[in-house]
């Protein structure tokens, strides 16, 4: 009997001492390993004026502060002909939407057909690099056309440039019946021409199409739920924007749930984001108020919105039942 | 004109069917006979399942034939020789039955008697009753289960659940102490068949993982299939629950109350007609918010409940009718965002149905008719509002047949389904935001059981379904057994196919919530199964068993990955395999039951965004999803030490894999000149590869010891025990950005009463 109550007790006591030492493994988990490459970088140089920026963005561990830390990063550009070495300076940006980050500048304006090294070092020795050649500065001209409303643009160059960019641009405003003017909403919607140029003598052609694109800006309007029976056009700009060799997505296309995946569009060394070169050529459209009547867009609209609401005017009464 | 042939193909494989049975059973019962009958419970009136019957020759003294009554307490000698026969009936714990049956040419001949009794014999009936079932005895993939068996497992009520019986099963992952979610054996919870009485349940278990709509004190039966089911089941990839639920006594009236710092319960039952007509309703509410948050270190905002109904008809034995109802009602958050803003997922279920089985006085054929109509509401969102809805509603009506022969029998039916869905998804489910889709179904099937043998059963079965959306597909299935003295042989295999689709972002494991829609991509998901097993009794009381299996899966819907810190409900189709095997052992003393249960379990899926190429140099990228369980120990005793029932259950599990994060940083997308000064970025998480890291083992000791006392009319149970005995920090989730991380429930003791008569 007591030899059984004996051993009754050491399994109790071993049992205990098991329970302890299981208790005390609690595993903590460390989801986020780190990554071996220290910045990810947005930024071209511009051979059409003297100050350049660079976006450098610490890839940190911390969800809280990314971006918002302070960047400790040394940013050289070299040019590859001459060895010549520029330093940039870091400059804390608030951004419009209230958010931080870093940007580095220099002064100085490449130079066309050039190679620049980017370095990017920090205190550790680690560093991100990226090259980039400097793409010519091409002619881009609006032809003389019977329409005003269809313009077509000649882009004058040897070699087809790598046009990143060739986007209609509508500023466009709803008018939206209401006693505030805030209720004007201003949407800037842009059409793409990139890959719609033939060849033509000496060059290239895109030949636009205003009152197409109408369509597309109602469509923009709509897909947020806004009424567009009064829509008024308030600016059109063509802007095109001409990249370096290498800014070319995979597959062709900007799409951004593609491009959205680290390392899927980057020429950054040992780093993310991309580094290249390039200039944007921005043209305005001029319309006169017939011609925005011609392409679709309202000219003085029946029931006029903010101060000069009168709900007493038909379209105002209707517009406001379905606001 | 595709889909008028899959109507002429299914038409005339119906008719085909008719003709061969018709011709087949006719022919048969003019050259011989029959001889059946129901045998009853004398206490309560009820049908006895797992009665052996014996036919003898009177002449010769041999055993002649034997079967073993069913669900229905029916058994069945068909196309048997004319003559006189001595028919015994027994039951460890019963007394014993015994009749000369004499039977003509042609002639059925109904035998129905009740058995009672013996209170010398009562502890056999225990042990007989559990050894019909039990931890280690799985035929090819189907474990089935009786509320005794419940009782081993140590559960924070003192009225056991099917829940926690279910998560001990070896190749069975759940989401752990909440969220309600099981994966068996590769499957994922939306690719699980639920039925109660045949009516489909589609999120049966509860928000507190302890607890299903099924406690033991409505339960008779439980067929887990984990996989390679018969032809009967039909619209699901994974896995049946076939859970069937007793009828109240017909002969006395009883109940129970049941208070627990989890849930407290009420049960009532009795006559309404002696013998004729019972009833049982039981309802059951969670006290936690009342009762085990006072004293847990931890917040547990959950609601749940449900409550359970069943009239029982019993014209004759041989004509018998049930209406049953369930309603259940779950609520609760399961992040720790204690916020006004904190969303909480909440789901109903809500199931009604009919079932009449019929034996005509001249005919050998047992049939069932059964309509039920089953419904599910999942809402997600916070206090100002409703952000996701997800509606599903089912009609189903159907006949499931029965035709003795000899001792084989061929089950064949057909049935009518209807499944209208709706969804609001807030624009959340990629061009999923609002839908409304019904679904007509047909189905048939043929499932012979074929003895070939006393030893050796076939079962090769054939289901045609037919949609309306998707034309007519044709699912092979077939189970093996192979027995002899101590050892038995099995195999299962078949095709499935399932139209439904539940879309839920399992990178979050939090997020309980099930939209359930037609095929996203018109494309049904489907699966082949292969099981193989074998069993060994090597004494009367050590049984073992270990099992193979594997899944082939095609065409599941998964989310696409994304860089950007929100949950992508985008959906990519991928491929996928689970294969593994389970180990049982199970004793049985007299003062010792316990078993030990291992799966062994390797679960790869394969991918097939677009993207993948251009990510990971691939075009089908495999991985671990996150239910792939790798190890899995559960050991369950149960004891008794005086006037003391004690029952242990340790269990552990590898950890689940997850995503791991090497850093954040922001993203610009580069279509056209910026000014780096003005563009912020949207932040982008820069993922490791998907599901390359794995979270800790979960490991956990529970403990519980009851005592019933007896009383003058009735009994008192009181129970007393702790879950998570040496408070294991075991993870239910982690948000990887916020590294805010939720543990399963901590040390948790509890203390139960009862009273039951």
């Amino acid at each position: 009997m007591k030899r059984h109550a004996s051993l009754l007790s050491r399994i109790g006591l071993y049992f205990c001492a098991a329970l302890l030492t299981l208790s005390a493994c609690t595993e903590s988990v460390h989801p986020i390993i780190g990554d071996e490459r220290p910045y990810t970088i947005y930024g071209f140089l511009d051979p059409t004026t003297s100050e350049q920026y660079l976006r450098v963005i610490p890839v940190s561990e911390d969800f809280n502060t990314v971006s918002s830390q302070d960047v400790d990063a040394q940013v050289h550009t070299v040019d590859l002909a001459t060895d010549e070495r520029v330093a940039w300076s870091k400059q804390r940006i608030l951004f419009p939407d209230s958010t931080e980050g870093y940007v580095f500048a220099a002064q100085f304006t490449p130079i066309v057909a050039r190679s620049y090294r980017l370095e990017v070092e920090n205190s550790e020795g680690e560093r991100v690099s990226a090259v980039t050649t400097v793409p010519p500065v091409i002619s881009i001209n609006r032809m003389a056309s019977n329409s005003q409303l269809n313009p077509i643009f000649f882009i004058e160059a040897d070699a087809f440039p790598n046009i990143v960019q060739a986007d209609f641009v509508y500023e466009a405003v709803a008018l939206q019946p209401s006693m505030s003017a805030r209720a004007n909403y201003t949407l800037e919607i842009p059409v793409s021409y990139r890959g719609t140029e033939s060849p033509s003598d000496g060059g290239w052609r895109i030949q636009t199409r205003m009152q197409n694109d109408f369509e597309q800006v109602k469509e923009a309007f709509a897909g947020i739920c806004i009424i567009t029976d009064f829509l008024g056009l308030r600016s059109v700009n063509f802007e095109f924007f001409i990249g370096d060799d290498n800014w070319v997505p995979p597959g062709g296309e900007f799409v951004r749930d593609i491009l959205l995946q680290p390392g899927s569009f980057s020429n950054v060394e040992n780093g993310y984001g991309y580094f290249g070169s390039g200039y944007s050529v921005t043209f305005s459209i001029p319309l006169t108020s017939t011609e925005r009547g011609l392409v679709g867009y309202a000219l003085d609209p029946p029931c006029q919105a903010g101060p000069g609401f009168d709900p007493s005017v038909p379209e105002c009464r209707e517009l406001n039942a379905c606001l | 004109m595709q889909r008028a042939g899959d109507r002429a193909a299914l038409i005339r494989m119906l008719f085909l069917l008719g003709i061969l049975l018709s011709g087949t059973l006719s022919s048969a019962m003019a050259q011989r006979a029959t001889v059946r009958g129901f045998i009853m419970d004398d206490a309560d009136g009820l049908p006895l399942q797992g009665v052996n019957v014996v036919l003898t020759d009177s002449t010769q003294g041999e055993v002649f034939l034997g079967r073993v009554t069913n669900d229905n307490g029916l058994f069945v000698f068909a196309q048997i020789n004319p003559g006189t026969y001595l028919l015994r009936a027994s039951f460890v714990g019963f007394l014993p039955h015994e009749e000369t049956v004499q039977v003509q040419a042609g002639q059925i001949v109904t035998v129905n008697f009740s058995m009672s009794t013996s209170d010398a014999l009562l502890d056999e009936v225990l042990i007989e009753s559990a050894r019909e079932t039990g931890a280690a005895r799985v035929t090819a993939g189907l474990q089935s289960v009786r509320p005794g068996d419940l009782e081993l497992i140590p559960s924070p009520d003192i009225t056991p659940d099917l829940a926690t019986y279910i998560t001990a099963m070896p190749g069975v992952v759940s989401t752990g102490d909440r969220g309600g979610q099981l994966f068996i054996r590769g499957g994922e919870p939306s690719h699980n068949l639920i039925t109660l009485d045949g009516m489909s349940v589609y999120q049966p278990f509860h928000v507190l993982g302890f607890y299903s709509s099924f406690s033991a004190d409505m339960l008779s039966k439980v067929d887990i299939h984990s996989g390679g089911y018969d032809s009967r089941f039909s619209g699901r990839l994974s896995s049946v629950i076939d859970v069937r639920s007793r009828n109240g006594n017909l002969r006395q009236h009883g109940g129970s109350i049941s208070l627990s710092p989890f849930v407290s319960g009420v049960r009532l039952e009795g006559p309404i007609a002696r013998d004729k007509f019972s009833v049982l309703g039981s309802f059951r509410h969670s006290m936690i918010d009342q009762i085990a948050s006072q004293y847990i270190a931890q917040d547990l905002p959950y609601k749940f409940g449900d409550w359970f109904g069943k009239a029982y008809v019993q014209l004759t034995e041989a004509n018998q009718i049930t209406f049953t109802a369930l309603h259940t009602f779950d609520r609760g958050a399961l992040t720790n965002d204690n916020s006004d803003t904190e969303e909480e997922v909440q789901w109903k279920n809500t199931a009604m149905g009919g079932r009449w089985h019929l034996l005509p006085q001249n005919s050998s054929l047992l049939g069932e008719f059964y309509f039920s109509v089953s419904r599910l509401e999942m809402t997600q969102g916070n206090n100002m509002q409703t952000n996701r809805l997800s509606e599903i509603r089912e009609f189903n009506a159907g006949i499931n047949l029965t035709a003795f022969a000899g001792p084989s029998e061929i089950n064949y039916g057909a049935y009518l389904k209807s499944t209208e869905l709706n969804v609001e998804l807030a624009g959340l489910y990629q061009s999923l935001e609002n839908l409304t889709s019904r679904i007509p179904k047909f189905g048939s099937y043929i499932d012979p059981n074929i003895h070939v043998t006393p030893t050796f059963q076939i079962r090769p079965g054939i289901t045609g379904l037919f949609f309306d959306d998707y034309g007519f597909f044709v699912e092979p299935r077939a189970r093996i057994i192979w027995s002899k003295g101590q050892h038995q042989l099995t195999a299962a295999g078949g095709l499935f196919h399932q139209d439904l689709t539940g879309l839920n972002d399992r990178r979050d494991v939090t997020n309980v919530f099930t939209a359930w829609v037609e095929a996203p991509f018109d494309k049904l998901t489907r699966a082949w199964h292969a099981i193989a097993g074998y069993k060994i009794e090597p004494t009367n009381d050590i049984e073992i068993s270990i099992e193979g299996f594997y899944k082939e899966l095609y065409d599941l819907y998964i989310s696409e990955w994304t860089a950007l810190p929100v949950l992508s409900t985008n959906l990519q189709l991928a491929d996928g395999r689970a294969k593994g095997i389970d180990f049982r052992i199970e004793l049985r003393k007299p003062n010792l039951h316990a078993f030990i249960t291992y799966g062994l379990t390797f679960i790869e899926y394969e991918a097939t965004q677009e993207s993948l190429l251009l990510w990971y140099g691939t075009d089908r990228l495999k991985f671990r999803p996150p239910h792939d369980r790798r190890h899995q120990i559960n050991a369950v005793a149960n004891t008794t030490l005086g006037e003391f029932d004690i029952s242990i259950r340790w269990s552990l599990g590898s950890g689940l894999p997850y995503t791991q994060v090497r850093g954040f940083d922001r993203f610009i997308l580069l279509d056209r000149g910026f000014d780096v000064r003005e563009v912020p970025g949207d932040v982008r998480v820069i993922y490791d590869e998907p599901y390359g890291g794995e979270l800790p083992y979960f490991h956990r000791l529970d403990i519980s010891i009851d005592r019933t006392f007896e009383l003058k009319k009735g009994t008192f149970s009181i129970q007393g025990g702790v879950i998570n005995v040496y408070n294991r920090a075991n993870i239910f989730s982690l948000d990887t950005f916020t590294l805010d991380r939720v543990d399963q429930l901590p040390i948790v003791p509890f203390v139960g009463l009862k009273l039951e008569r």
